[in-house]
Protein backbone atom coordinates (compact mmCIF):
# COMPACT_ATOMS: atom_id res chain seq x y z
CA UNK A 1 0.00 0.00 0.00
CA UNK A 2 2.78 2.38 0.93
CA UNK A 3 4.38 1.85 -2.44
CA UNK A 4 1.10 2.73 -4.13
CA UNK A 5 0.76 5.79 -1.94
CA UNK A 6 4.30 6.84 -2.76
CA UNK A 7 3.58 6.37 -6.42
CA UNK A 8 0.42 8.40 -6.13
CA UNK A 9 2.24 11.15 -4.30
CA UNK A 10 5.01 11.24 -6.88
CA UNK A 11 2.49 11.44 -9.65
CA UNK A 12 0.72 14.35 -7.98
CA UNK A 13 3.97 16.36 -7.71
CA UNK A 14 4.36 19.40 -9.92
CA UNK A 15 6.98 20.06 -12.54
CA UNK A 16 7.73 23.36 -14.22
CA UNK A 17 9.29 23.85 -17.58
CA UNK A 18 10.54 27.37 -18.20
CA UNK A 19 11.72 28.64 -21.54
CA UNK A 20 14.16 31.42 -20.86
CA UNK A 21 15.09 33.55 -23.87
CA UNK A 22 18.49 35.16 -23.68
CA UNK A 23 16.89 38.44 -24.58
CA UNK A 24 14.65 40.71 -22.57
CA UNK A 25 11.46 39.09 -23.88
CA UNK A 26 9.31 37.30 -21.37
CA UNK A 27 10.00 33.82 -20.14
CA UNK A 28 7.41 31.15 -20.81
CA UNK A 29 6.68 28.64 -18.13
CA UNK A 30 4.52 25.55 -17.98
CA UNK A 31 3.62 23.77 -14.81
CA UNK A 32 2.20 20.27 -14.82
CA UNK A 33 1.73 17.41 -12.49
CA UNK A 34 3.97 14.50 -13.25
CA UNK A 35 0.97 12.32 -14.07
CA UNK A 36 -0.09 14.81 -16.74
CA UNK A 37 3.43 14.80 -18.12
CA UNK A 38 3.37 11.01 -18.14
CA UNK A 39 0.05 11.13 -19.97
CA UNK A 40 1.52 13.60 -22.46
CA UNK A 41 4.53 11.38 -22.94
CA UNK A 42 2.35 8.32 -23.55
CA UNK A 43 0.14 10.28 -25.94
CA UNK A 44 3.19 11.54 -27.76
CA UNK A 45 4.62 8.03 -28.00
CA UNK A 46 1.31 6.75 -29.30
CA UNK A 47 1.08 9.47 -31.90
CA UNK A 48 4.66 8.86 -32.93
CA UNK A 49 4.09 5.15 -33.28
CA UNK A 50 0.88 5.73 -35.20
CA UNK A 51 2.66 8.22 -37.46
CA UNK A 52 5.47 5.74 -37.95
CA UNK A 53 2.96 3.06 -38.83
CA UNK A 54 1.16 5.32 -41.28
CA UNK A 55 4.43 6.37 -42.83
CA UNK A 56 5.43 2.75 -43.03
CA UNK A 57 2.25 1.96 -44.88
CA UNK A 58 2.90 4.82 -47.17
CA UNK A 59 6.38 3.52 -47.72
CA UNK A 60 4.88 0.13 -48.47
CA UNK A 61 2.64 1.78 -51.02
CA UNK A 62 5.63 3.33 -52.76
CA UNK A 63 7.45 0.07 -52.62
CA UNK A 64 4.51 -1.69 -54.19
CA UNK A 65 4.32 0.98 -56.86
CA UNK A 66 8.00 0.55 -57.62
CA UNK A 67 7.59 -3.20 -57.64
CA UNK A 68 4.74 -2.89 -60.03
CA UNK A 69 6.92 -0.88 -62.37
CA UNK A 70 9.67 -3.45 -62.09
CA UNK A 71 7.19 -6.23 -62.76
CA UNK A 72 5.91 -4.35 -65.77
CA UNK A 73 9.40 -4.23 -67.22
CA UNK A 74 9.97 -7.86 -66.38
CA UNK A 75 6.74 -8.76 -68.11
CA UNK A 76 7.80 -6.84 -71.19
CA UNK A 77 11.12 -8.56 -71.12
CA UNK A 78 9.57 -11.99 -70.76
CA UNK A 79 7.03 -11.33 -73.46
CA UNK A 80 9.91 -10.45 -75.69
CA UNK A 81 11.76 -13.58 -74.62
CA UNK A 82 8.73 -15.74 -75.34
CA UNK A 83 8.55 -14.25 -78.78
CA UNK A 84 12.22 -14.94 -79.34
CA UNK A 85 11.87 -18.52 -78.23
CA UNK A 86 8.94 -18.86 -80.56
CA UNK A 87 11.08 -17.69 -83.44
CA UNK A 88 13.83 -20.06 -82.39
CA UNK A 89 11.32 -22.87 -82.23
CA UNK A 90 10.32 -22.01 -85.78
CA UNK A 91 13.93 -22.56 -86.76
CA UNK A 92 14.02 -25.79 -84.81
CA UNK A 93 10.90 -26.89 -86.64
CA UNK A 94 12.55 -26.18 -89.97
CA UNK A 95 15.64 -28.10 -88.99
CA UNK A 96 13.49 -30.92 -87.79
CA UNK A 97 11.74 -31.12 -91.12
CA UNK A 98 15.10 -31.05 -92.89
CA UNK A 99 16.33 -33.82 -90.65
CA UNK A 100 13.25 -35.86 -91.38
CA UNK A 101 13.75 -35.32 -95.08
CA UNK A 102 17.33 -36.45 -94.65
CA UNK A 103 16.26 -39.61 -92.88
CA UNK A 104 13.53 -40.15 -95.44
CA UNK A 105 10.98 -40.66 -92.75
CA UNK A 106 8.42 -39.04 -94.97
CA UNK A 107 7.24 -42.44 -96.07
CA UNK A 108 5.74 -43.01 -92.69
CA UNK A 109 2.10 -42.19 -92.91
CA UNK A 110 1.95 -40.59 -89.50
CA UNK A 111 4.61 -38.13 -90.48
CA UNK A 112 2.86 -37.18 -93.66
CA UNK A 113 -0.21 -36.26 -91.70
CA UNK A 114 1.86 -34.41 -89.13
CA UNK A 115 3.62 -32.46 -91.79
CA UNK A 116 0.38 -31.44 -93.34
CA UNK A 117 -0.63 -30.23 -89.94
CA UNK A 118 2.53 -28.22 -89.46
CA UNK A 119 2.67 -26.94 -92.98
CA UNK A 120 0.91 -23.73 -92.05
CA UNK A 121 3.62 -21.21 -91.28
CA UNK A 122 4.17 -17.52 -90.85
CA UNK A 123 2.84 -15.21 -88.19
CA UNK A 124 -0.90 -15.24 -87.75
CA UNK A 125 -3.03 -12.16 -87.11
CA UNK A 126 -2.82 -12.79 -83.39
CA UNK A 127 0.95 -12.83 -83.65
CA UNK A 128 1.05 -9.53 -85.45
CA UNK A 129 -1.28 -7.86 -82.98
CA UNK A 130 0.88 -9.07 -80.18
CA UNK A 131 4.00 -7.72 -81.84
CA UNK A 132 2.41 -4.34 -82.44
CA UNK A 133 1.39 -4.06 -78.82
CA UNK A 134 4.84 -5.05 -77.75
CA UNK A 135 6.42 -2.46 -79.97
CA UNK A 136 4.19 0.27 -78.62
CA UNK A 137 5.10 -0.85 -75.11
CA UNK A 138 1.45 -0.97 -74.26
CA UNK A 139 2.04 -3.75 -71.89
CA UNK A 140 -1.15 -3.05 -69.96
CA UNK A 141 -3.15 -3.87 -73.05
CA UNK A 142 -1.47 -7.21 -73.34
CA UNK A 143 -4.27 -9.26 -72.00
CA UNK A 144 -3.53 -12.26 -69.89
CA UNK A 145 -5.07 -14.61 -72.41
CA UNK A 146 -2.74 -13.18 -75.08
CA UNK A 147 0.25 -14.01 -72.97
CA UNK A 148 -1.19 -17.36 -72.08
CA UNK A 149 -1.88 -18.11 -75.68
CA UNK A 150 1.65 -17.10 -76.57
CA UNK A 151 3.31 -19.18 -73.90
CA UNK A 152 0.97 -22.09 -74.56
CA UNK A 153 1.84 -22.09 -78.21
CA UNK A 154 5.52 -22.13 -77.31
CA UNK A 155 4.87 -24.93 -74.90
CA UNK A 156 2.87 -26.91 -77.44
CA UNK A 157 5.48 -26.34 -80.09
CA UNK A 158 8.22 -27.50 -77.74
CA UNK A 159 6.28 -30.64 -76.87
CA UNK A 160 5.70 -31.33 -80.55
CA UNK A 161 9.37 -30.86 -81.33
CA UNK A 162 10.39 -33.07 -78.46
CA UNK A 163 8.06 -35.75 -79.68
CA UNK A 164 9.38 -35.39 -83.17
CA UNK A 165 12.95 -35.59 -81.94
CA UNK A 166 12.21 -38.65 -79.88
CA UNK A 167 10.62 -40.19 -82.96
CA UNK A 168 13.77 -39.47 -84.88
CA UNK A 169 15.82 -40.87 -82.05
CA UNK A 170 13.71 -43.99 -81.93
CA UNK A 171 14.03 -44.31 -85.65
CA UNK A 172 17.80 -43.98 -85.49
CA UNK A 173 18.18 -46.38 -82.59
CA UNK A 174 15.81 -48.79 -84.29
CA UNK A 175 17.78 -48.51 -87.48
CA UNK A 176 21.08 -48.96 -85.72
CA UNK A 177 19.72 -51.95 -83.81
CA UNK A 178 18.32 -53.34 -87.00
CA UNK A 179 21.65 -52.84 -88.70
CA UNK A 180 23.43 -54.70 -85.94
CA UNK A 181 20.85 -57.46 -86.01
CA UNK A 182 20.76 -57.91 -89.77
CA UNK A 183 23.29 -60.42 -91.13
CA UNK A 184 25.51 -58.78 -93.68
CA UNK A 185 28.72 -60.77 -93.96
CA UNK A 186 29.82 -64.14 -95.15
CA UNK A 187 29.63 -66.71 -92.37
CA UNK A 188 32.79 -68.35 -93.69
CA UNK A 189 35.22 -68.06 -96.54
CA UNK A 190 34.64 -70.42 -99.41
CA UNK A 191 32.70 -70.90 -102.56
CA UNK A 192 28.97 -71.25 -102.94
CA UNK A 193 28.23 -74.83 -103.86
CA UNK A 194 24.48 -74.71 -103.63
CA UNK A 195 22.30 -71.57 -103.77
CA UNK A 196 18.95 -70.83 -102.16
CA UNK A 197 15.90 -72.17 -103.95
CA UNK A 198 14.58 -75.31 -105.60
CA UNK A 199 17.23 -77.84 -106.49
CA UNK A 200 17.86 -81.47 -106.87
CA UNK A 201 18.92 -83.00 -103.59
CA UNK A 202 22.45 -84.34 -103.93
CA UNK A 203 21.74 -87.45 -101.91
CA UNK A 204 18.11 -88.32 -102.52
CA UNK A 205 17.96 -86.91 -106.05
CA UNK A 206 14.54 -85.41 -105.48
CA UNK A 207 13.69 -81.85 -106.40
CA UNK A 208 13.14 -79.93 -103.24
CA UNK A 209 13.41 -76.48 -101.70
CA UNK A 210 16.87 -75.58 -100.43
CA UNK A 211 16.29 -73.18 -97.56
CA UNK A 212 19.88 -71.95 -97.25
CA UNK A 213 23.20 -71.29 -98.85
CA UNK A 214 26.01 -73.83 -98.93
CA UNK A 215 29.52 -72.47 -98.61
CA UNK A 216 32.25 -75.06 -99.01
CA UNK A 217 35.84 -74.92 -97.83
CA UNK A 218 38.38 -77.06 -96.05
CA UNK A 219 37.59 -78.82 -92.81
CA UNK A 220 38.19 -76.59 -89.83
CA UNK A 221 37.54 -73.33 -91.63
CA UNK A 222 36.31 -70.75 -89.15
CA UNK A 223 32.61 -69.92 -89.12
CA UNK A 224 31.71 -66.47 -87.86
CA UNK A 225 28.46 -64.98 -86.69
CA UNK A 226 27.06 -62.65 -89.33
CA UNK A 227 25.32 -60.28 -86.87
CA UNK A 228 24.99 -59.49 -83.15
CA UNK A 229 22.70 -61.79 -81.25
CA UNK A 230 22.22 -64.52 -78.67
CA UNK A 231 22.93 -68.21 -79.25
CA UNK A 232 19.55 -69.87 -79.15
CA UNK A 233 20.46 -73.45 -79.86
CA UNK A 234 23.55 -75.59 -80.20
CA UNK A 235 23.58 -79.29 -80.77
CA UNK A 236 22.94 -82.20 -83.05
CA UNK A 237 19.87 -82.29 -85.24
CA UNK A 238 18.93 -84.78 -87.85
CA UNK A 239 20.03 -83.60 -91.28
CA UNK A 240 21.67 -80.44 -90.04
CA UNK A 241 24.31 -82.24 -88.01
CA UNK A 242 25.93 -79.93 -85.49
CA UNK A 243 23.73 -76.87 -85.68
CA UNK A 244 23.97 -73.38 -84.21
CA UNK A 245 20.97 -71.07 -84.21
CA UNK A 246 21.60 -67.46 -83.36
CA UNK A 247 18.68 -65.18 -82.57
CA UNK A 248 19.43 -61.62 -83.64
CA UNK A 249 16.04 -60.18 -82.54
CA UNK A 250 14.10 -57.95 -84.94
CA UNK A 251 12.83 -61.30 -86.21
CA UNK A 252 16.16 -62.43 -87.61
CA UNK A 253 17.67 -65.84 -87.00
CA UNK A 254 20.66 -67.43 -88.64
CA UNK A 255 21.42 -71.14 -88.89
CA UNK A 256 24.90 -72.57 -89.26
CA UNK A 257 24.97 -76.32 -89.72
CA UNK A 258 27.20 -79.34 -90.48
CA UNK A 259 29.82 -77.91 -88.13
CA UNK A 260 32.77 -79.97 -87.03
CA UNK A 261 33.02 -78.25 -83.71
CA UNK A 262 30.76 -75.79 -81.91
CA UNK A 263 32.66 -73.09 -80.01
CA UNK A 264 29.77 -71.25 -78.29
CA UNK A 265 27.20 -72.20 -75.67
CA UNK A 266 23.47 -71.67 -75.59
CA UNK A 267 22.51 -68.28 -74.19
CA UNK A 268 25.86 -66.74 -75.02
CA UNK A 269 25.90 -63.30 -76.52
CA UNK A 270 27.78 -63.10 -79.79
CA UNK A 271 29.05 -60.20 -81.80
CA UNK A 272 29.18 -59.86 -85.53
CA UNK A 273 32.29 -61.60 -86.80
CA UNK A 274 32.77 -63.65 -83.64
CA UNK A 275 34.11 -67.18 -84.14
CA UNK A 276 31.34 -69.64 -83.35
CA UNK A 277 32.22 -72.91 -85.02
CA UNK A 278 34.57 -74.80 -87.31
CA UNK A 279 33.43 -76.12 -90.65
CA UNK A 280 32.79 -79.84 -90.93
CA UNK A 281 30.63 -82.51 -92.54
CA UNK A 282 28.34 -83.58 -89.72
CA UNK A 283 24.76 -84.53 -90.61
CA UNK A 284 23.42 -85.26 -94.01
CA UNK A 285 26.05 -83.95 -96.32
CA UNK A 286 28.22 -84.79 -99.29
CA UNK A 287 31.23 -82.79 -98.27
CA UNK A 288 32.73 -80.23 -95.95
CA UNK A 289 30.58 -77.11 -96.07
CA UNK A 290 28.44 -74.80 -93.98
CA UNK A 291 24.72 -74.68 -94.63
CA UNK A 292 23.86 -71.04 -93.88
CA UNK A 293 20.26 -70.00 -93.42
CA UNK A 294 18.74 -66.61 -92.75
CA UNK A 295 15.24 -66.68 -91.29
CA UNK A 296 12.99 -63.76 -90.78
CA UNK A 297 10.10 -64.55 -88.46
CA UNK A 298 10.57 -68.21 -89.07
CA UNK A 299 10.54 -67.89 -92.86
CA UNK A 300 13.68 -68.62 -94.83
CA UNK A 301 15.07 -65.82 -96.93
CA UNK A 302 17.69 -65.95 -99.60
CA UNK A 303 20.97 -65.52 -97.68
CA UNK A 304 22.57 -64.26 -100.84
CA UNK A 305 21.01 -60.88 -100.10
CA UNK A 306 22.65 -60.81 -96.68
CA UNK A 307 26.24 -61.44 -97.64
CA UNK A 308 27.27 -57.90 -98.46
CA UNK A 309 26.93 -55.07 -96.01
CA UNK A 310 25.84 -52.70 -98.75
CA UNK A 311 22.74 -54.79 -99.23
CA UNK A 312 21.33 -53.47 -96.00
CA UNK A 313 21.28 -49.98 -97.41
CA UNK A 314 20.28 -51.05 -100.88
CA UNK A 315 17.29 -52.81 -99.48
CA UNK A 316 15.87 -49.38 -98.86
CA UNK A 317 13.21 -48.01 -96.69
CA UNK A 318 10.20 -49.75 -98.05
CA UNK A 319 11.61 -53.11 -97.27
CA UNK A 320 12.51 -52.17 -93.72
CA UNK A 321 9.34 -50.27 -92.99
CA UNK A 322 7.14 -52.92 -94.50
CA UNK A 323 8.67 -55.36 -92.13
CA UNK A 324 8.56 -53.19 -89.09
CA UNK A 325 4.93 -52.42 -89.65
CA UNK A 326 3.76 -55.92 -88.89
CA UNK B 1 25.31 24.04 -27.11
CA UNK B 2 24.45 22.53 -23.79
CA UNK B 3 25.84 25.37 -21.75
CA UNK B 4 29.37 24.15 -21.17
CA UNK B 5 30.54 27.67 -21.70
CA UNK B 6 29.95 30.08 -18.87
CA UNK B 7 28.58 32.61 -21.34
CA UNK B 8 25.57 30.50 -22.19
CA UNK B 9 25.09 28.70 -18.88
CA UNK B 10 21.97 30.04 -17.21
CA UNK B 11 22.67 30.20 -13.52
CA UNK B 12 20.05 32.33 -11.85
CA UNK B 13 16.54 33.47 -12.60
CA UNK B 14 14.83 35.98 -10.45
CA UNK B 15 11.17 35.65 -11.21
CA UNK B 16 8.73 38.50 -11.88
CA UNK B 17 7.20 38.54 -8.41
CA UNK B 18 10.48 38.39 -6.53
CA UNK B 19 12.38 41.00 -4.62
CA UNK B 20 16.03 40.18 -4.06
CA UNK B 21 18.22 42.21 -1.77
CA UNK B 22 21.93 41.66 -2.04
CA UNK B 23 24.73 41.24 -4.50
CA UNK B 24 24.75 38.43 -7.00
CA UNK B 25 28.16 37.11 -7.86
CA UNK B 26 28.22 34.46 -10.55
CA UNK B 27 30.21 33.19 -13.56
CA UNK B 28 27.20 32.30 -15.68
CA UNK B 29 24.11 34.00 -17.01
CA UNK B 30 21.71 35.89 -14.76
CA UNK B 31 18.18 36.71 -15.75
CA UNK B 32 16.23 39.19 -13.76
CA UNK B 33 12.50 39.57 -14.22
CA UNK B 34 11.78 40.78 -10.71
CA UNK B 35 13.39 43.38 -8.48
CA UNK B 36 17.04 43.27 -7.45
CA UNK B 37 18.30 45.66 -4.82
CA UNK B 38 22.01 45.27 -4.93
CA UNK B 39 24.30 44.53 -7.81
CA UNK B 40 25.57 41.86 -10.12
CA UNK B 41 29.28 41.17 -10.18
CA UNK B 42 31.54 39.20 -12.55
CA UNK B 43 28.64 37.69 -14.53
CA UNK B 44 29.07 36.43 -18.08
CA UNK B 45 25.76 37.77 -19.22
CA UNK B 46 23.11 39.80 -17.50
CA UNK B 47 19.63 39.78 -18.98
CA UNK B 48 17.09 42.12 -17.55
CA UNK B 49 13.54 41.34 -18.65
CA UNK B 50 11.02 43.92 -19.66
CA UNK B 51 9.59 44.01 -16.16
CA UNK B 52 12.92 43.66 -14.38
CA UNK B 53 14.36 46.32 -12.08
CA UNK B 54 17.87 46.62 -10.72
CA UNK B 55 19.01 49.14 -8.19
CA UNK B 56 22.75 48.83 -8.09
CA UNK B 57 25.83 48.43 -10.26
CA UNK B 58 26.20 45.76 -12.91
CA UNK B 59 29.62 44.37 -13.76
CA UNK B 60 29.53 41.86 -16.60
CA UNK B 61 30.88 40.82 -19.96
CA UNK B 62 27.65 41.18 -21.83
CA UNK B 63 24.38 42.74 -20.89
CA UNK B 64 20.92 42.89 -22.43
CA UNK B 65 18.77 45.42 -20.72
CA UNK B 66 14.99 45.43 -21.15
CA UNK B 67 13.85 46.85 -17.83
CA UNK B 68 14.83 49.62 -15.47
CA UNK B 69 18.38 50.02 -14.17
CA UNK B 70 19.36 52.53 -11.55
CA UNK B 71 23.12 52.30 -11.30
CA UNK B 72 26.26 52.06 -13.37
CA UNK B 73 26.71 49.38 -16.00
CA UNK B 74 30.12 48.03 -16.93
CA UNK B 75 29.96 45.60 -19.83
CA UNK B 76 33.43 44.61 -21.06
CA UNK B 77 32.27 43.20 -24.34
CA UNK B 78 28.80 44.19 -25.36
CA UNK B 79 25.85 46.19 -24.09
CA UNK B 80 22.40 46.13 -25.61
CA UNK B 81 19.70 48.43 -24.41
CA UNK B 82 16.25 47.47 -25.66
CA UNK B 83 13.46 49.77 -26.70
CA UNK B 84 11.49 49.98 -23.46
CA UNK B 85 14.48 50.08 -21.14
CA UNK B 86 15.35 52.82 -18.69
CA UNK B 87 18.95 53.24 -17.68
CA UNK B 88 19.75 55.84 -15.06
CA UNK B 89 23.51 55.77 -14.60
CA UNK B 90 26.84 55.67 -16.38
CA UNK B 91 27.82 53.13 -18.98
CA UNK B 92 31.25 51.58 -19.62
CA UNK B 93 31.31 49.28 -22.62
CA UNK B 94 33.20 48.29 -25.75
CA UNK B 95 30.20 47.73 -28.01
CA UNK B 96 26.99 49.59 -27.50
CA UNK B 97 23.58 49.49 -29.06
CA UNK B 98 20.63 51.47 -27.89
CA UNK B 99 17.25 50.84 -29.46
CA UNK B 100 14.76 53.50 -30.33
CA UNK B 101 12.58 54.50 -27.43
CA UNK B 102 15.09 53.65 -24.74
CA UNK B 103 15.71 56.03 -21.89
CA UNK B 104 19.32 56.67 -20.89
CA UNK B 105 20.39 59.27 -18.43
CA UNK B 106 24.07 59.32 -17.63
CA UNK B 107 27.58 59.28 -19.00
CA UNK B 108 28.79 56.83 -21.54
CA UNK B 109 32.42 55.86 -21.77
CA UNK B 110 33.62 53.57 -24.50
CA UNK B 111 36.35 51.23 -23.33
CA UNK B 112 39.82 51.32 -24.82
CA UNK B 113 39.87 47.74 -25.96
CA UNK B 114 40.01 48.73 -29.59
CA UNK B 115 40.97 45.33 -30.94
CA UNK B 116 37.56 44.01 -29.98
CA UNK B 117 35.71 47.00 -31.29
CA UNK B 118 34.11 46.54 -34.64
CA UNK B 119 33.96 49.60 -36.84
CA UNK B 120 30.75 51.38 -36.10
CA UNK B 121 29.13 54.24 -37.80
CA UNK B 122 30.32 57.82 -37.40
CA UNK B 123 27.76 58.58 -34.76
CA UNK B 124 29.47 56.33 -32.27
CA UNK B 125 32.92 57.54 -33.36
CA UNK B 126 31.79 61.03 -32.49
CA UNK B 127 30.57 59.73 -29.15
CA UNK B 128 34.07 58.58 -28.40
CA UNK B 129 35.42 62.09 -28.69
CA UNK B 130 32.78 63.76 -26.54
CA UNK B 131 30.88 61.83 -23.92
CA UNK B 132 27.33 61.30 -25.02
CA UNK B 133 24.59 62.66 -22.86
CA UNK B 134 21.08 61.88 -23.82
CA UNK B 135 18.37 63.76 -22.09
CA UNK B 136 14.91 62.28 -21.99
Amino acid sequence: MSVLKKCHKTLRRYLTIIFVPHTSTKTVRFTFTISFLLFLFILWSGVTIWAGYVTGRHFEYWKVKLDREAIRFKLLFFADQVRKSQELLEQVKERDLQLRALLEMKTKKEIITREADEGRGGPGPKDQLYLEKLLEKKVDELAIHDLRWQSQSVHKETVDRLESISQIQNYISYQSGLYKATPNTWPAEGRITSPFGFRKHPLTGRTEFHSGLDIANEKGTEIHSTADGVVEFTGWTFGYGRLIIINHSFGYQTYYSHAQKILVKEGEKVKRGQLIALMGDSGTTTGVHVHYEVRYKGKSLNPYGFLDRDNFFKRGERYVWKKSRN
Amino acid sequence: MFGKKAETKLETIIGPDTLCQGTIRTKGVVRIDGKLEGGVLEAANVIVGDEGQIQGDINTKKAIIGGTITGNITATENLEIMGNAQVLGDIHTALLSIAEGAVFEGHCVMMADKSKVIDMDTEINSIRQTPLIIQS
